[in-house]
């Protein structure tokens, strides 16, 4: 019978280790989240001998064990824990071969935990060019481990990974320094009062910033008359353990690598002296950012037109197919055009992914953040606020939790706060469409496409939305502390093809996966409330409409459209639409725009799917969610409803308002009240109606 | 009929699928390393 171990994955941040997961599990992979959190989980299979398969985890990146982020507290939490299902047989620690030093503090405190691991050095092909020998055998000696020499950019030394992995058994346990030896009277009460447990273990969990789970790091100080120590003296015990850290390490590794720093210098210096450069620096950004929305809207226009077609014959092909009755409505205009919303975006997602991926995987992304960090310090916020703010571009929710390693609370909840004005790629799907409407597709000068510079011209006012607000909001709570602001600034690489096939593949997948179940829910949901009424007068309405208007001089098929646009009005949904019509009419909207905002407000992108839905209910003629968009008319004003004022009043609209009840969820968990969520609620909802009525009346 | 039936259910799922995402969302892990019943124990 063939047996199965745990493998975990752990490593520093930028030593590859995604990309050893991916050459060691190659397609055979999957992504999740931890329970309750939104931290991804990515585990795959591989079997390593007719008898054995491992399972491999690919644990988020971690400098320590000494958890200052949520993503940190997955890798202690998971190699603390016996009883977790994904408890490793065996760990693997990803290094870098040109940061060894700096990431065998983590290595050393892994070994410490008495787990069998291996030490995988990553980037071994780059050894020969930067100039570094090292003494495999005489490092294996004094870290008692076995060392993988790897490299996953040319996927070579897997074999001998996996054969080590394969061999778990004879991986020596042994720690590499005893801990304890930093305040040996401290430790020997602390194992008098737990003697069952492991010390170090014991340790990890008194000193760690944040609980884990259950995990509460008071109690363990109050029993069995242990007398406790101050969080101060604890924090020197800390730094003591890991100066004594660094102490083994220069030692080992004055033994067993050298480097000639002559052939260490090149590229990354020129490179850094422009791309860094306090005026050239913002420029190349902003130059690269301009080609991206650019190439964006170019590359995605001919599998966006596609998809648009394909969702229309679908929807044809089903009609003319199952036998006619209400569930077959619900299916072709109900599931198919809103699911068809989210997935006609799917070629723009997957290509602002693919930009994003390369320059992170090219080491440019590090440098943007440092860039950055000069601005938001003179808008009174933290230079760690850039990495939220970021990574808010794709999603609010893991953005307001990498808030959490901010040091400052203030500083914290302020970012918290403006997180969620940065442009989500939740915002992307109703940005395109409204562009697509409003904007001309032409060029300026010849060269840059209109509708790409209003997109950049979005991002870019969503982050200085952020900004700006941030200002503001320390300036009402009255920020005093300053944080410090450390960030790595990795080698500049070629990207690595297949990390960015997998990247790329993986965000947009669960985009559509994530925002496809709530979109499907919802478009079923107003399908529904759409297709029935409330009153007789929508039971009657093909009998009111004939008897009520002239429709002599009229087709069958002009009959059938003010039919069908009598039921939607005298729909539930109508009635609800309706009643909040006198409250958009101002900022240029009828009520069906009314209702997608409406629900909307559970996820932004829903909007789109929501708008599809209800243009297609009842109708007979079958078009493109952009022909039904553009040939909506207003009913107030008349002419179209998408006009250049009506679609910027929508765009400022959805780049203000707080639209996501996860994001408010999460606010709510981590500043442990609502107060802060329905600040940004009713806050910025409110700015956004302001400012959209603002544009609609002076643009209209 | 059937189909009516059909849209029914559908339409009570989705609305189940709703209401059990936005207001009875998953609980957190609960599986940790804690003090008395931990996974420190040697």
């Amino acid at each position: 019978m063939s047996k199965q171990i745990n493998v975990a994955l752990v490593g520093n941040p930028n030593t590859g280790k995604t990309s050893v997961f991916n050459n060691l599990t190659g397609l055979n992979q999957k992504v999740g989240n931890y329970p309750g959190i939104t931290v991804d989980k990515k585990e795959g299979s591989i079997k390593l001998s007719r008898n054995l398969k491992a399972h491999i985890l690919d644990l988020p990146g971690t400098y320590s064990l000494n958890a200052t982020s949520l993503d940190e507290n997955v890798v202690i939490e998971l190699l603390m824990n016996k009883k977790d299902k994904d408890y490793p047989d065996v760990v693997v620690v990803v290094s870098d071969i040109e940061n060894l030093k700096r990431n065998l503090l983590l290595f050393t405190q892994i070994k410490d935990l008495g787990l069998p691991t291996i030490l995988a050095i990553n980037m071994a092909d780059r050894m020969e060019r930067k100039g570094i020998e090292l003494d495999v055998e005489g490092l294996e000696k004094r870290l008692n481990t076995k060392i993988s020499l790897i490299s996953a950019r040319k996927g070579t030394g897997f074999d001998g990974l996996k054969q080590q992995i394969a061999n778990y058994q004879n991986l020596s346990t042994k720690p590499c320094l005893q801990a304890s030896e930093i305040d040996t009277e401290y430790f020997g009460a602390l194992r008098k009062a737990y003697p069952n447990q492991d010390l170090y273990k014991l340790w990890l969990v008194i000193t760690q910033d944040v609980n884990f789970g259950t995990t509460k790091r008071n109690e363990i100080q109050t029993q069995n008359g242990f007398t406790p120590k101050s969080t101060s003296d604890l924090k020197r015990l800390q730094q003591k353990e890991t100066i004594k850290r660094y102490q083994f390490i220069n030692e080992t590794l004055k033994a067993t690598l050298t480097k000639d720093l002559a052939l260490a210098k090149g590229l990354r210096a020129t490179l850094d002296r422009i791309l860094i450069h306090k005026v050239w620096g913002y420029v190349i950004f902003v130059a690269i950012l301009f080609l991206i929305f650019q190439t964006i809207y170019e590359w995605s226009a001919y599998p966006m037109d596609l998809i648009d077609e394909s969702f229309l014959k679908l929807s044809e092909f089903v009609t003319s197919t199952l036998p006619p009755g209400m569930f077959t409505d619900l299916i072709s205009e109900g599931i198919i055009p809103g699911i068809g919303g989210i997935v006609i975006f799917v070629p723009q997602i997957a290509f602002l992914f693919l930009f994003i991926s390369i320059l992170e995987e090219t080491g440019y992304m590090s440098r943007v953040v440092f860039l950055m960090d000069r601005i938001m310090r003179k808008f009174g916020m933290s230079g760690k606020s850039v990495v939220p703010l970021i990574s808010g571009t794709a999603c609010a929710i893991p953005a307001v939790m990498a808030a959490r390693n901010i040091e400052s609370w203030k500083e914290r909840l302020v970012t918290i706060l403006v997180v969620p004005f940065t442009t989500c790629s939740a915002r992307l799907p109703v940005y395109l469409i409204i562009i697509a409407l409003v904007i001309p597709d032409e060029r300026w000068l010849g060269l840059f496409n209109y509708q790409g510079i209003t997109l950049m011209l979005l991002y870019l006012l969503g982050f200085a939305t952020a900004v700006l607000s941030g200002w503001l909001a320390s300036k009402v709570l009255k920020i005093k502390f300053k944080s410090y602001f450390v960030v790595e600034m990795p080698d500049y690489k070629m990207p690595i093809l297949k990390n960015i096939a997998f990247t790329v593949f993986e965000k947009t997948k669960s985009f559509v996966v994530g925002a496809g179940k709530i979109i499907l829910a919802i478009s079923i949901i107003l399908w529904v409330l759409a297709s029935y009424g409330p009153t007789d007068d929508f039971d009657n309405a093909e009998e009111i409409v004939t008897n009520n208007i002239e429709t002599e001089n009229l087709t069958q098929e002009e009959i059938d459209t003010k039919i069908a646009s009598y039921k939607l009005k005298n729909s539930y949904i109508g009635h609800a639409g309706r009643a909040i019509e006198p409250v958009v009419t101002p900022l240029g909207y009828d009520w069906k725009i009314g209702i997608a905002i409406i629900s909307s407000f559970a996820a932004r992108e829903v909007f789109v799917g929501t708008l599809a839905t209800i243009y297609s209910v009842g109708s007979e003629d079958e078009q493109t969610i952009k022909k039904r968009m553009a040939a909506e008319t207003n009913p107030v004003l008349g002419g179209p409803l998408f006009t250049f004022a009506s679609g910027i009043s929508l765009l400022l609209f959805y780049a203000f308002a707080m639209q996501c009840m996860s994001t408010l969820a999460i606010v709510k968990i981590e500043t442990g009240t609502w107060k802060w969520p329905l600040i940004q609620l009713f806050g910025m909802s409110g700015f956004a109606y302001v400012v959209a009525f603002l544009a609609f009346q002076i643009l209209k | 009929m059937i189909q009516e039936i059909l849209v029914l259910l559908t339409f009570i799922l989705a609305l189940t699928f709703l209401v059990k995402k936005y207001f009875w969302p998953q609980k957190k892990s609960k599986s940790a390393c804690g003090i008395s019943d931990c996974g420190c124990t040697k």
